[in-house]
């Protein structure tokens, strides 16, 4: 049958159609031929909410040193860093990633009272301080921002602590990233762990009270106190010294770390091994290779200049190490239960 | 008969690709635990928010649609009527806009007139606060959804202009000089036309979500995205978007009453050669100067600022190293897009044209529906129906990236070759069938051969979509499977405004330079076999 | 037997009766002309002949075999072995002459060797060898009314159809190809139904002629009792 087809009809057919058959054809088998091969080959599928700028780079260096194609999907800035997330949920029953590299501990948490992460211990992450792993191995944190006040350099006596927010003095001065989105939620629902309810509800109160202008990202606050239009604001270190190499009179402030003091909030990054992830050897290899203390070294030096969480890693000179830092004390998955019951507050809070 | 099972099977295929994710979408919303429920779409009516935005929607829409045809009607008329020089080049220029992802344009102005621009550091900042504000926002949103589709207006007036037959107009032109023929004659013959250009652009401004996305204006489509993306609530992302369903819908039905009607009196007539064109005399060098000026400051302004901001080799070399792999994924799943469109489109088109069937009007609505439809939609309802451990030969592979091109771009390709069908006379086929050859033979040999300079138009058109697609990609698109607009989209958190101009820049390089050079060599080619 | 018979066929056309209760019998070799006003219907008959259409009521036989019957179409234009040449010719513009006249050979599955013969022959016939590579719009109308005819007659049908083929002539080609026409019908013998407004060009072609008013027949016999008929 096929034969007398392609002895006839196919022969008969003018010279142009024949060739459009055969690059049909052609087309085809390329396109499976592809599949195939891809699929057959060592891959991992990662899931990232880490800004693609900085994360990309280290997944290549990963492929180029252990031969795994990494397959990844990015989030976008305009969905506030959780797409990933939010997609992982959704493909709860048909898993296609094998891991998640998130930009901050809260949505990891998440994902382990859902369901969808696995529990796996990494060599790598031995002495990385305990407060930024998951007791049960459902979540290891790596390479950290630092909530950080980024202050105009015509600014003279300089805020040190975030109460600043609330002081008279800095009335209509100061600047804050949308608190519905992204580190900024996380920060304040570490606060109420800490202050408990009613005082960060009043310190929230106060502060809009103050004056308070809100901007859509830590980005673009940093962007109004660059341009002195605002005196101070509080973002990632990343936007603080992002600024600064760029050469604007921006100066930062790493808050209250007096005596008795609150602590700089830390937000690393956190890497989370999926349930039923297709890939699970190379998945384990990727995960050891994000936790080591090369990767971190990397992520200082790039231009988002993480904290790193090891010790005696080199940083870049803008960095103080973690050592020399006071950490805000809070539990990670009592500031992922916090974040989701203050939401309603919040989005009244903002004027939604 | 082999016609009408093979066509019945494409309607089926198309129903599974395109109207099935939508009606499985719908569905999942109204169901909660098994049980029929209105619970999403009650928080997404109840909520003042959503009205603001619905507000925001309707402005934005309005307003495109009303500046795109007071400027594109007139600026159909004069090069599409009119001894004005260099009126190929100008519709080739205005239309660039139009086939370049609309976010693009807003990078390029931004990159222009924010608070960082470059006109910020020639004038000063003062200067540029106020344009960054002018920018983010309604009016920003609405000027550069204004450059995107003043194509449409100026495009539809084109066309429809070539349906007037020129003896009405020489019978006015007996006793009145142009101007009076434009007013009294043409304008209102073509009307028509003019109002499905408003209709369009309103549709589609309504669903374009990348530019008030980027310039953080709050509209509808961003809502429904924003509850998908950023919370993966199916069921309020689909609450939130079954009003811009129904908008579409009910502006869609208007036209399809009101105008179908009209526009389908109206064919493009053969000769377009002999038509009579208005001689603009003294103020032809004025006009001449005006549509430049207008040209240079809506198209190449923006393009070279794109060039002028990513004007070094290393943002190039940064760019490729970033997005070489997306960038040649893209021209792939372009050509494969544009491929299984032109024969999608070939089939509805030939199937509408013939009225095969007697549902044809249905299909050809909801070709359109889908078109008018915003990505964001059709890529939800494409999750939803597809997410599941037995279609992962979709799911997870590079087909859920074509079924949503086939899904919303099928329109285009089936609109032109219905317009294509309706210039070949039925008795070429009737011919052939009383010749002996069976409905496959007549469509390789007669028809497609007939129809090739259409296909060719339609093959452009659909990888020029194909590519520049964001919104459904950017949902669907399963790991190590991004585009290019996609990866720019997801690299402008924290990329460096060098290496987004230089990755723009190569966008619309790649979107130009093969539609530009395959209809250069093919056409003549095509044209000249058929002399 | 009869080659064509139409049985009280009715047909609507865009919501108007274009036929009503119409038979008609055609016996082999007749050279049948129907002729009629624009809009009485004829073309209706022709297509329903060629299968484009179902009558709503009413069947038609092709050589005694059924080929429609109450809005069905049993055998498609392409089974029932007819020719028909079109009002507008509708030549393939992108095939050369020997192209558009091979066309049905090949769709008939005839072998390279007898399909060149037979095309060398019709053509001939036509008058038109030598002109087998042009392309239709390199002819002259008389030309590609040539063409049209050899194509419609290289594949041997029972029935040739022809609608108007002649209208868009002059009158001094027009009566040379009517010869013509005549002179091809009698050397191959087919039976022939031509349409025409035009009643000179009907008188001069018909052994038979059928006039058509409001979807009736109103006549039906020679061609002198027509002109009586019609001087009346």
């Amino acid at each position: 049958m096929l034969r007398s087809l392609l002895n006839r009809k196919f022969l008969l057919m003018p010279l142009s159609a024949r060739t459009g058959v055969m690059i049909f054809l052609g087309l085809i088998i390329l396109i499976f031929g592809c599949n195939k091969k891809k699929e057959a080959a060592n891959t991992v599928t990662v899931y990232v909410s880490e800004d693609q700028v900085f994360s990309e780079p280290v997944l290549k260096d990963f492929e180029k040193e252990t031969g795994i194609d990494v397959r990844a999907v990015y989030d976008t800035e305009e969905a506030k860093s959780t797409g990933a997330m939010n997609r992982l949920i959704a493909e709860k029953n048909n898993p296609q990633a094998d891991v998640y590299w998130a930009n901050e501990p809260i949505r990891s948490e998440v994902l382990k009272q859902k369901g969808i992460a696995a529990s796996y211990f990494s060599p790598q992450a031995k002495d990385i301080p305990n407060v930024f792993k998951d007791p049960r191995g459902y979540w290891t944190g790596f390479s950290a921002r630092a909530r950080v006040l980024v202050v105009n350099n015509r600014v003279k006596d300089t805020p040190q602590s975030i109460l600043a927010y609330t002081d008279p003095r800095w009335k209509g001065k100061a600047v804050i990233a949308n608190p519905l989105f992204g580190t900024t939620t996380s920060e304040i629902a570490a606060l109420y762990t800490i202050w408990g309810d009613k005082r960060a509800e009043a310190f929230l109160v106060a502060m809009k009270k103050n004056g308070v202008t809100l901007s859509t990202s830590n980005g673009e606050s940093a962007d109004f106190v660059a341009a002195g239009e605002k005196d101070f604001s509080l973002v990632d270190s990343d936007d603080a010294v992002n600024r600064m190499r760029q050469g604007k009179p921006v100066t930062m402030i790493y808050p209250d770390q007096q005596e008795n003091g609150l602590g700089c909030f830390i937000v690393p990054n956190v890497v989370v091994l999926i349930k039923g992830a297709p890939h699970l050897t190379a998945a384990r290899r990727l995960i050891d290779y994000l936790l080591s203390k090369e990767t971190e070294r990397k992520l200082a030096f790039a231009d988002c200049a993480q904290i790193p969480l090891h010790t005696a890693v080199e940083i870049p000179p803008e960095l103080k190490p973690l050592s020399e830092l006071k950490v805000m004390q809070v539990n990670y998955a009592e500031v992922a239960k916090k974040m989701i019951e203050i939401q309603p507050f919040l989005k009244a809070w903002v004027g939604f | 008969m082999q016609k009408r099972p093979f066509l019945f099977f494409v309607v089926l295929l198309f129903f599974i690709i395109g109207l099935l994710p939508v009606l499985s979408m719908l569905l999942k919303s109204i169901m909660a635990e098994g049980r029929f429920s209105l619970e999403a779409y009650e928080g997404i009516l109840t909520s003042h928010r959503q009205w603001t935005l619905m507000g925001h929607s309707m402005a934005l829409s309005f307003w495109v649609m009303l500046l795109t045809t007071i400027v594109g009607v007139p600026l159909g008329v004069l090069l599409g009527k009119t001894n004005l020089p260099l009126r190929r080049f100008f519709i080739f220029l205005f239309v660039i806009p139009l086939l370049i992802p609309p976010y693009i344009t807003a990078v390029s102005w931004f990159d222009l007139l924010g608070r960082e621009g470059l006109l910020s550091r020639l004038i000063g900042p003062s200067f540029a606060g106020m344009s960054s504000r002018f920018l983010f926002g309604l009016p920003g949103c609405v000027a550069i959804l204004f450059t995107t589709f003043l194509p449409i207006p100026i495009l539809l007036t084109m066309v429809f202009l070539r349906t007037v037959n020129p003896r009405l107009e020489e019978a006015g032109k007996l006793v009145s000089g142009w101007r009076g023929i434009l007013k009294g004659i043409t304008i209102p013959l073509i009307l028509p036309g003019i109002l499905l250009a408003a209709m369009l652009t309103f549709i589609l401004s309504f669903g374009e979500f990348g530019v008030s996305n980027f310039l953080r204006y709050g509209v509808f489509p961003v809502e429904s995205f924003t509850q998908f993306s950023a919370f993966y609530n199916f069921k309020a992302a689909t609450a939130a978007a079954v009003p811009l369903v129904l908008v579409t819908f009910v502006v869609l039905l208007s036209e399809a009453g009101f105008l179908r009607e009209k526009t389908f009196r109206l064919r493009p007539s053969a000769e377009t050669e002999d038509l009579p064109l208005i001689a603009l005399g003294t103020s032809r060098n004025g006009l001449f100067v005006l549509v430049t000026l207008f040209g240079f400051f809506l198209v190449i302004v923006p393009i070279l600022v794109l060039i002028v901001q990513s004007a070094n080799i290393q943002a190039y070399a940064e760019a490729l190293s970033r997005a070489g792999d997306s960038l040649l994924r893209s021209l792939f799943y372009a050509v494969i897009g544009a491929t299984s469109l032109t024969l999608f489109g070939f089939f509805s088109g030939y199937l509408i044209q013939t009225k095969t069937f007697r549902y044809w009007r249905a299909i050809d609505f909801t070709t359109i529906f889908l078109f008018a439809l915003p990505g964001t939609v059709i890529g939800i309802g494409l999750i939803s129906l597809w997410n599941t451990p037995y279609t992962n030969f979709i799911y997870g592979t590079l087909w859920i990236i074509i079924l949503g091109y086939l899904a919303k771009y099928t329109a285009l390709t089936s609109r032109i070759t219905v317009n294509q069908l309706t210039q070949i006379s039925p008795a070429m086929e009737e011919a052939a069938q009383v010749a002996g050859a069976g409905w496959f033979r007549r469509l390789i040999f007669i028809i497609i051969p007939l129809a090739r300079r259409g296909l060719l138009a339609g093959w452009i058109v659909g990888y020029i979509f194909s590519l520049r697609d964001t919104a459904i990609t950017m949902l669907v698109y399963p790991a190590g499977h991004d585009t290019l607009p996609v990866r720019i989209f997801t690299l402008m958190a924290n990329g460096s405004a060098q290496l987004i101009a230089a990755l723009c820049v190569m966008l619309i390089l790649a979107t130009l330079l093969p539609a530009g050079i395959l209809w250069l060599i093919a056409n003549p080619l095509l044209r000249k076999a058929k002399r | 037997m009869k080659i064509l018979r139409m049985n009280s066929v009715t047909k609507f056309y865009e919501g108007t009766r274009a036929l009503k209760d119409l038979s008609l019998e055609v016996s082999e070799s007749e050279r049948i002309v129907i002729l009629g006003p624009s809009g009485c219907g004829k073309t209706t008959i022709l297509r329903l002949v060629a299968g484009f259409m179902a009558p709503e009521e009413g069947s038609i036989f092709i050589s005694g075999q059924l080929v429609s019957q109450d809005g069905h179409i049993i055998l498609t234009p392409e089974q029932r072995n007819l020719g028909m040449v079109f009002q507008d010719l509708a030549l393939w513009p992108h095939l050369s002459v020997k192209g558009n006249i091979a066309f049905g050979l090949k769709a008939k599955g005839v072998q390279k060797q007898e399909r060149e013969t037979r095309i060398h022959n019709i053509l001939q016939m036509v008058g038109m060898e030598g002109y087998s590579k042009r392309k239709p719009d390199e002819l002259s109308g008389g030309q590609q009314q040539r063409v049209a005819l050899a194509r419609a007659l290289v594949l041997r049908p029972r029935i040739l159809l022809m609608d108007e083929p002649l209208s868009s002539l002059d009158l001094e080609l027009n009566i040379r190809l009517r010869e013509e026409i005549l002179r091809l019908q009698e050397e191959l013998g087919f039976t022939l139904l031509y349409v025409t407004h035009d009643r000179e060009e009907a008188f001069g072609i018909a052994n038979r002629v059928v006039i058509l008013s409001k979807g009736r027949v109103e006549f039906d016999g020679t061609v002198d009792a027509a002109r009586a008929h019609l001087t009346q």
